[in-house]
């Protein structure tokens, strides 16, 4: 079976970028940070998703998600990554409440507004959206339900496995020159296929089938847990859940989030005595569309990364690496998490070298920019349904 | 101090320790015991039952990576057998008499610290370091050589400064940093910032002092 990859001006071309801006990213829920990062009075996160500066702060215990630009003179109204400040805008110091509603202005006066003019001057909302500790917003003014985006088992999913998350949350961001579907369609292959090649050395002995003995029992995917019946490939665990489709069959974007997960060789390390890992002895990945992978390894190891496009062929990866759920009493334990993120940095700095060198092939314009097989269906599905998005043909829901 | 002076540690700073030692106090007997461990923090501290500490004093060695706070457990760890840690300044080092020094804190060769400061216990200043005047540096801080730090600058616990770095006057370096870039550094570095030449942007941790703050 062969399905076709999508052309390759898809990833190289800035007409179908900005389609990719207006009906991708401007359509559906995004991925835009963790409650870690919320968690008190006015801490804010602020993020460019699709090309739109968003600011999503906790504004009396509630997340809310407003255009990071003061209504004045478009200033940002949170200039840091994150922190926590209140809502006033650096520039002229205009200053918004809770609900987005202009509060003050210093100097008032001289501006001479109306009681009228200033009822123009709100902040623009987002829909906003949490899942667990994943916090999603939406860029439309008419958001569909994030439940017709992501099924049921990916939403159960992330909301099983939120309270065994670290509070502690590592987080950083770097680029690189290609698209960002490549590193969506890297993650999404079926069985990892690309892992003993790109990552011989580093990801892949850690899979090595022959030092494989039987899993410690997992507390999240338990046989009387919420999670037992949850839809995974029980026979070849990495394979995705997608069902062959017909030519003139419409992809269901619920279809292109995966869930995937295999039994992993587990080692305890100095730090495992420190937390409460859910699911020890396996991995699993959620493949959350459209640029999101969140890794669990050996439930001691948490890692999400989004895949942020800057340009056609410009990346802006965000990286977050958390723990399991820390003991009480654990001391922090900064240094742990690097050493996560100095191990995943290494892993994806391998992929992203093969991004780069596929994004200038594909520049030169091939005919098409590849065939998928069967054990890439998932992918295939991506691609399909991005397709979709992008000529504009009203999905099925 | 008529004890004899142990210099014990798990890595390969053990040795440059040792040489200081023989260096700050040549009137002492003084002998290194190596501490073999795994992972970290798993010590085989079997070897100190050859020096009772009625009759040796301590200093401890560790500067595993970036995790000074394989230090904190190791001295804690010895801190249970009885020990008393003493510190060793080189008598090449230059330190002003009002800086106050920190139990087992060592200062080698060429170090330089002004007037007014403070360098906290179980601090290390390797080789050639300059320290301003006002200068507060933490517990278990590391600055690595010719680190040089200017006046009023404040360095939180377990921080460690990479090698030729430079802070600038009054910069304030939170606790738990691995400034792992050797460049010149300034304004306020929040805790848990981590420099590497891996990442384009430090690496940032949140909420890692939660718990203490709301305990």
């Amino acid at each position: 079976m062969i399905y076709p990859s999508l052309p390759p001006a898809c990833y190289t071309d800035e007409s179908w970028f900005e389609r990719e801006r207006e009906n991708l990213f401007g359509k559906h829920w995004l991925f835009a940070c963790l409650t870690q990062q919320l968690r008190s009075e006015n801490s804010f996160v602020t993020r460019t998703l699709g090309g739109v500066p968003v600011l999503i702060q906790n504004l009396g215990g509630e997340l809310k998600a407003f255009r990071n630009a003061c209504p004045h003179r478009a200033a940002a109204l949170q200039i840091e990554p994150y922190g926590n400040r209140k809502i006033i805008c650096p520039y002229h110091g205009w200053s918004f409440d809770h609900d987005g509603k202009l509060r003050g202005i210093p100097l008032g006066t001289g501006y001479n507004f109306s009681e009228e003019d200033k009822r123009c001057m709100d902040l623009q909302p987002y829909a906003l959206a949490t899942i667990g500790s994943f916090v999603f917003v939406n860029l439309s003014e008419t958001p569909k339900p994030v439940t017709e985006q992501f099924s049921n088992d990916l939403i159960l999913l992330l909301e099983e496995l939120s309270p065994w998350i670290s509070l502690e949350v590592s987080y950083t961001t770097f680029s690189g020159n290609y698209n960002w579907k490549l590193n969506f369609e890297n993650v999404a292959e079926g069985e990892g296929q690309h892992v003993p090649f790109v990552h011989q050395y580093s990801l892949a002995p850690a899979f090595k089938a022959e030092e494989l003995s039987p899993p410690p029992p997992s507390y999240l995917f338990r046989s009387d847990g919420p999670l037992a019946n949850i839809c995974i490939n029980k026979k070849q665990m990495w394979m995705s859940s997608i069902k062959p489709w017909k030519e003139e069959e419409l992809i269901d974007v619920r279809d292109v989030s995966y869930i995937k997960r295999t039994a992993l060789p587990y080692r305890p390390r100095w730090y495992s005595a420190l937390m409460d890992s859910c699911d020890r002895g396996w991995y699993f990945a959620c493949h959350i569309f459209p640029n999101v992978n969140l890794s669990v390894v050996a439930g001691e190891h948490i890692f999400v990364e989004q895949f942020m496009p800057l340009a056609p062929g410009r990346t802006e990866f965000h990286s977050w690496a958390l723990s399991a759920r820390l003991k009480k009493g654990v001391r922090p334990m900064p240094h742990m998490l690097w050493a996560y993120h100095h191990g995943e940095k290494h892993v994806v700095d391998e992929d992203i070298a093969v991004f780069e060198s596929v994004q200038k092939v594909l520049a030169a314009h091939p005919e098409n920019a590849g065939y998928l097989g069967e054990n890439e269906r998932s992918l295939a599905a991506f691609d399909r349904y991005v397709l979709q998005c992008l000529t504009e043909k009203e999905t099925k829901s | 101090m008529n004890k004899s002076l142990l210099i014990a540690g798990p890595d390969s700073t053990l040795r440059s320790a040792y040489a200081l030692a023989l260096e700050a106090c040549p009137q002492y007997r003084i002998e290194q015991l190596f501490i073999p461990s795994t992972d970290y923090y798993l010590f085989d501290l079997s070897g100190f039952g050859a020096f009772p500490p009625s009759e040796w004093d301590i200093c401890i060695a560790v500067n595993e990576f970036y995790i000074n706070d394989v230090r904190r457990a190791f001295h804690e760890a010895t801190e249970k057998l009885g020990y008393r840690s003493v510190s060793l300044i080189s008598p090449r080092a230059t330190v002003d008499q009002s800086v106050t020094i920190g139990e087992n804190a060592l200062v080698f060769a060429g170090a330089f610290v002004g007037a007014g400061g403070t360098i906290g216990h179980h601090a290390v200043l390797r080789p050639n370091v300059f320290v301003g005047e006002e200068v507060n540096i933490g517990n278990y801080v590391t600055l690595e050589a010719n680190v040089s730090i200017r006046e009023l600058v404040r360095i939180g616990d377990f921080t460690t400064i990479c090698a030729n770095s430079s802070v600038l006057r009054a910069t304030s370096i939170g606790a738990h940093c691995y400034l792992n870039l050797a460049r010149q550094y300034m304004g306020v570095i929040p805790d848990s910032t981590f420099y590497s030449p891996m990442f384009e942007n430090p690496v940032r941790v949140i909420n890692s002092f939660l718990e203490e703050e709301t305990s």
